[in-house]
């Protein structure tokens, strides 16, 4: 698979101009169907069927570097993986993948249910290309960090899905990895095993492997990666320090879930604005107030929910008002005393129902503001922080 | 060092290896009990075994990665197998095949002068018919070849279909 371009150093990644292609042909078991296809493709006529999942993507990864791969669903994120694992092949292009690659992709790769966990880390091992006995000298360390003293004698099939999940990542990152491939796995395991799962992603990461996060916990990949690559649509849309992508990705959600205003529930928002209270852009500790001009066809006894958040649809903070709406324009005002935010772009999501616990107005983003104010301060490098709150205190030591 | 895909079909032709041998400890005891002992032409098993591990991976390399592409080859294996054992002279004497057919089907179906081939070698003390064999074992080269090529070629779509 690894066409060289020129040696690379162990634990590198370097992707040109990668194309891949799916073909969604809901006959393909019929061998006449394909010999028909082969014809129309020799014939150069029928391409209609084929989806291209990866564009040109062109990207280099160096040794050592922890790269998170971002993008909505369906755009290329997975298969680029399973292409860097060697699971499937690029269509064009060419891509070199050096050193040892510990991978969890998918829950039951590498992994055969009829097997115990124990045999099942050494199969997972020798699939690696390890020997038995390197196997066997990290087989205490993978058993304790999965936490599965009690199940390693266990098929795997009585594995719950969480175990199986801790046994596919303890195998895949204790195993000395040159590359590490991780593709949405902290969704299954607890609170308590996602940040071990974080903190050996860190560990791994300083002991100069090579990372590739796929997530859409955008707060895990800021948190583990100093890199980011953001696909879209199998394009390459951007590749460049970890804050300025997911900045621009962040804005980019909240552009297409901006279609989503003007959504019109039983009363409508005309107009929303977010300010310091007189026209100005809110600062870091000072008052905001949010302004909205509510149009309602009758009068309601309502609950509002304002929300605000950096782009998706989960909210930082959320203030509840209950108040009654008038037939025709209202205006509803809403003033926060403090704003705990740092600088950077917030945008305010509203939702409104009556007390009969009828809908109102769906949530959905009503306006942004951007705030003035200090740079978010940073959490230690492998811990999420969830939500871009910022509170300033006064220190002392003594 | 990266574990290749043929070690899939390939483990499965090792699997009915060790069958056969499980197999073989009964017929071994058989020559112990009638006092029956093969001679040196026991020695012909082995190129006749090399010929028809050759024949067997070429067929379980091109057979396993199309039946990815194409599920319905699963279900008609079940039935070349029946049809193939009728074909070869496993449960009839290759004499009763006439002379004029020997040829022609040793090269088509190579089983032929193999499983002819191993009966004479461990049971009548003799060699194989090597106007039979000899044609067989290219077909066997063939095939091996043949298989190989189609499972590099193919194998590169599996996680595609899949």
């Amino acid at each position: 698979m690894s066409l060289d371009l020129g040696a690379l150093p162990e634990g590198a990644i370097r992707g040109d101009r990668l194309w891949k292609r799916f073909r969604d042909d809901d006959r393909r078991w019929k061998i006449g169907h394909q010999v028909k296809a082969k014809v129309d493709q020799w014939r150069h006529q029928d391409e209609s069927y084929w989806r291209y999942v990866l564009r040109d993507v062109s990207f280099e990864i160096a040794p050592g570097e922890s790269v998170g791969l971002v993008g909505p669903n369906g755009s290329g994120k997975s298969t680029l993986l399973k292409l860097l694992t060697g699971t499937m092949y690029p269509y064009a292009g060419t891509l070199a993948v050096e050193g040892r690659i510990g991978a969890l992709i998918n829950l039951s790769a590498g992994i055969v249910s009829d097997l115990t966990g124990k045999d099942n880390i050494f199969l997972y091992g020798s699939l690696l290309g390890l020997k038995r006995a390197e196997v066997a000298k990290k087989y205490d360390q993978i058993v304790e960090f999965a936490d599965l003293q009690e199940a390693v004698d266990r098929q795997i099939k009585f594995y719950s899905s969480g175990m199986q999940k801790r046994l596919g990542f303890s195998v895949a990152c204790h195993l000395d990895p040159a590359i590490l491939l991780i593709d949405e796995v902290l969704a299954v395991g607890d609170a308590t095993f996602q940040q071990r799962c974080l903190n050996r992603m860190q560990q791994v990461v300083e002991s100069g492997t090579t990372l590739v996060l796929v997530s859409h916990d955008l707060a895990a990949v800021e948190g583990t990666c100093n890199r980011c690559l953001w696909l879209n649509d199998g394009v390459l849309l951007a590749d460049g320090p970890i804050r300025d992508v997911l900045g621009i990705y962040r804005q980019w959600i909240e552009e297409v879930s901006e279609q989503l205003q003007g959504v019109k529930g039983e009363i409508e928002i005309l107009k929303a604005t977010a300010t310091d209270g007189d026209r100005g852009s809110p600062r870091s500790d000072e008052p905001m107030e949010v302004r909205l001009v509510v149009q309602s066809d009758r009068a309601y006894h309502t609950t509002f929910f304002l929300g605000v958040s950096e782009g998706p649809a989960t909210p930082i903070f959320v203030l509840r008002y209950n108040g009654h709406l008038e037939e025709g324009e209202n205006e509803v005002v809403c003033m926060m005393r403090h704003l705990p935010l740092p600088r950077g772009r917030f945008y305010v999501w509203v939702y409104a129902k009556d007390n009969r616990n009828k809908q109102l107005l769906p949530w959905h983003p009503a306006c942004f503001f951007d705030v003035i104010g200090n740079r978010l301060q940073r959490a230690p490098r492998g811990i999420i922080r969830l939500s871009s709150v910022q509170v300033t205190g006064d220190w002392t030591i003594s | 060092m990266k574990c290749g895909r043929e070690i899939f079909p390939i483990e499965q032709i090792g699997t009915s290896l060790f069958d056969m041998v499980l197999a073989g400890i009964p017929f071994g005891l058989l020559f112990v009990r009638y006092q029956y002992m093969p001679t040196s032409t026991i020695y012909w098993v082995i190129p006749l075994f090399a010929l028809q591990m050759a024949l067997t991976i070429g067929l379980g390399l091109a057979l396993s990665t199309l039946s990815v592409y194409f599920r319905d080859i699963r279900q008609v294996i079940g039935g070349i197998m029946t049809v193939g054992l009728f074909i070869s002279p496993v449960a009839y004497p290759l004499s009763s095949i006439p002379p004029s057919y020997r040829l022609p089907l040793s090269i088509v179906n190579p089983f032929v002068p193999l499983i002819d081939g191993y009966r004479p070698a461990i049971l009548f003390h003799q060699k194989p018919d090597l106007h039979l064999l000899g044609p067989a074992a290219v077909t066997c080269v063939v095939v091996m070849i043949v298989g190989y090529v189609v499972f590099r070629r193919t194998e590169i779509g599996i996680a595609d279909v899949a």
